[in-house]
């Protein structure tokens, strides 16, 4: 599989007076799935709307393979969207599928091969008015599949998703970028893709705030060390001595940017009887919180 | 653009409201047309030669009573086909498979085609098939051998037809389903019935009832039972086509500029 190229150049869409995005870009490589991140309403259904031709940007412009969206022939083959969920409660899920095929050059089998993808032959003839949130969100995955498409966008895939079902998931969006395809999928939170994405770019309040790998998102976690000591006093005058120190507990003192070396030598130095020693790191969620919330 | 117009006509096909309201639309004309046949046969026995409705035009009243009453059928269905991808948002799956917005508001146009077709047919067949044995039995005959009466189940045909693009029209400018279902049959029942009447009290003014779509609708067939009860002057067959598929035309051209470029969010 040759994944194409997506490229979000300079994207900027305003609703009336409210700016939903503002000058984004970054890339999505294939081989490689790219997490795009960031709170509720900070603009990564927007930028994926304005990616697939469903919303006109206010400037800048979006590419796949180097094409806009509407100017990419048959664009099912080229690139499966799995959106917010949508379809009419009266149709099978079977027959959503057939509605599409003839757009994407495709027959009644490869229909039926694209429900089988996403583990749903059982429900293919049922009506999707008694489908719960995770089998629509298998259903939007097979519309996505349908075309066999060289690019994946999916926007919140994992939303009503039961652990099994993301873990599923999970296997299935490492196995196409695996094979070459190129995956760009939207989350809320970090923790959810973690396992998933090898690119994060992180959008709040409508501007791209970082974009990297996600290895070098870890390398931006700080590092603390935590020490116990039931000796309160000392602990205190030691946090006083020491301007990065800061005291989490009046037992409990936390030291940013410093290994456990150094803060047990201290310790000693000061005559601190120690009862607990303990390197802790930021946390990548946390990384992402501080990243987000320095937008504000 | 065949992939597309395909991809509508599934889209119809693979829910149940195509049949559902064709169903209702042949059991509404069929009770029309027969109840009407009845009342007026016997009601004219009743009243005597002098009130009666002259057999011919009775005969043309009865076999009508879809464009006069039953229009409301296809304008829903009409209407419904384009609102409902809006209502249940499937307008983007739409819109992602053929991003050419405009050859998606065609197919759909296109696509209604046969479906309208098959309800001027049902809607014909339903008023011949009630209306000829009440006519038969309360009144002068079903005046089969007469052929104005086959004149005026043609062109019916032709006039529900033209009524449910006039419904896919509506339904591109106005995507609110609710609005644009219960707007049309307020205007159609309501409205366009009290502005004829209240027209056709003023000389001046008198022509322009004409030119509303529900006396467009009537002036296809050639017959109605407003015109019948000397309302309303009707136009020409052929311009009352013109002027119905032109509102919906107008209508549809209207949406295709406005509610189809619209982002999708």
């Amino acid at each position: 599989m040759d994944g194409p190229r997506i490229e979000i150049a300079g994207l900027t869409k305003r609703f009336g007076a409210v700016t939903a995005v503002e000058d984004a870009s970054f890339v999505a490589e294939p081989g490689r799935v790219t997490g795009f991140l960031g709170p509720n309403g900070a603009g990564k259904s927007t930028t994926l709307r304005a990616l697939l031709g469903l919303v006109a940007p206010t400037a800048g412009d979006t590419f796949i393979g180097g094409r806009r969206y509407r100017d990419v022939p048959r664009p099912a083959t080229v690139v499966g969207a799995q959106l917010e969920p949508a379809f009419h409660p009266g149709r099978t899920a079977r027959d959503h599928l057939r509605v599409v095929a003839p757009l994407a050059g495709k027959d009644d089998a490869r229909c039926d091969e694209a429900l089988a993808a996403v583990g749903m032959t059982e429900a293919a003839n049922r009506r999707v008015g008694g489908f719960s949130m995770g089998m629509r969100q298998r259903l939007g995955l097979a519309m996505a599949l349908l075309g066999e498409p060289a690019a994946l966008v999916l926007d919140e895939p994992a939303n009503g998703l039961d652990p099994a079902g993301i873990t599923w998931m999970r296997g299935f969006v490492r196995g196409f970028a695996a094979r070459g395809g190129t995956v760009l999928l939207s989350s809320h939170l970090l923790g959810e893709v973690e396992q998933t994405v090898d690119d994060v770019v992180v959008i709040a309040r409508g501007r791209i705030r970082h974009a990297s790998s996600l290895a070098e998102l870890r390398a931006l976690a700080h590092q603390a060390t935590t020490l116990r000591s039931p000796d309160a006093a000392r602990l205190a005058r030691l946090a006083e001595d020491w301007p990065d120190a800061h005291l989490a507990a009046p037992t409990e003192l936390v030291v940013p940017r410093a290994g456990a070396e150094e803060v047990g030598a201290r310790a000693f130095a000061a005559g601190v009887e120690v009862h607990g020693l303990a390197e802790t790191g930021e946390t990548l969620e946390q990384v992402f919180l501080r990243l987000t919330e320095d937008a504000a | 653009m065949s992939a597309a117009i395909r991809s509508e006509i599934r889209k119809i096909l693979t829910t149940r409201l195509w049949w559902a309201l064709m169903l209702a639309m042949v059991v509404s004309v069929a009770v029309l047309a027969g109840s009407l046949a009845l009342a007026t046969a016997l009601g004219g026995e009743a009243a005597g030669d002098e009130l009666a409705v002259p057999p011919d035009q009775l005969a043309l009243t009865v076999y009508s009573a879809g464009v006069t009453l039953g229009y409301v059928f296809p304008v829903a269905f009409g209407a419904i086909v384009v609102t409902q991808e809006f209502r249940h948002r499937t307008i983007q799956t739409a819109v992602l498979a053929e991003p050419r917005r405009t050859r998606v508001a065609i197919a759909k146009l296109v696509a209604t085609v046969p479906f309208a077709l098959a309800y001027g047919v049902a809607s014909s067949a339903a008023a011949l098939a009630a209306g000829a044995p009440a006519l038969a039995l309360a009144g002068d005959g079903a005046m089969l051998d007469d052929p104005a009466t086959w004149r005026t189940l043609g062109l019916g045909a032709v006039a529900m037809a033209a009524w449910m693009l006039v419904g896919v029209g509506f339904g591109t400018l106005v995507t609110n389903q609710v609005a644009v279902v219960v707007g049309l049959i307020v205007w159609t029942q309501i409205v366009e019935p009290l502005v004829r009447i209240a027209l056709g009290y003023w000389e001046a003014a008198a022509p322009i009832a004409r030119f509303l779509p529900g006396a467009a609708g009537e002036a296809v067939a050639g017959a109605s039972f407003y015109s019948a009860a000397g309302l309303s002057d009707l136009l020409p067959a052929w311009a009352g086509l013109a002027v119905l598929l032109g509102y919906g035309l107008v209508a549809a051209a209207i949406g295709w500029r406005t509610s189809f470029r619209r982002d999708l969010t």
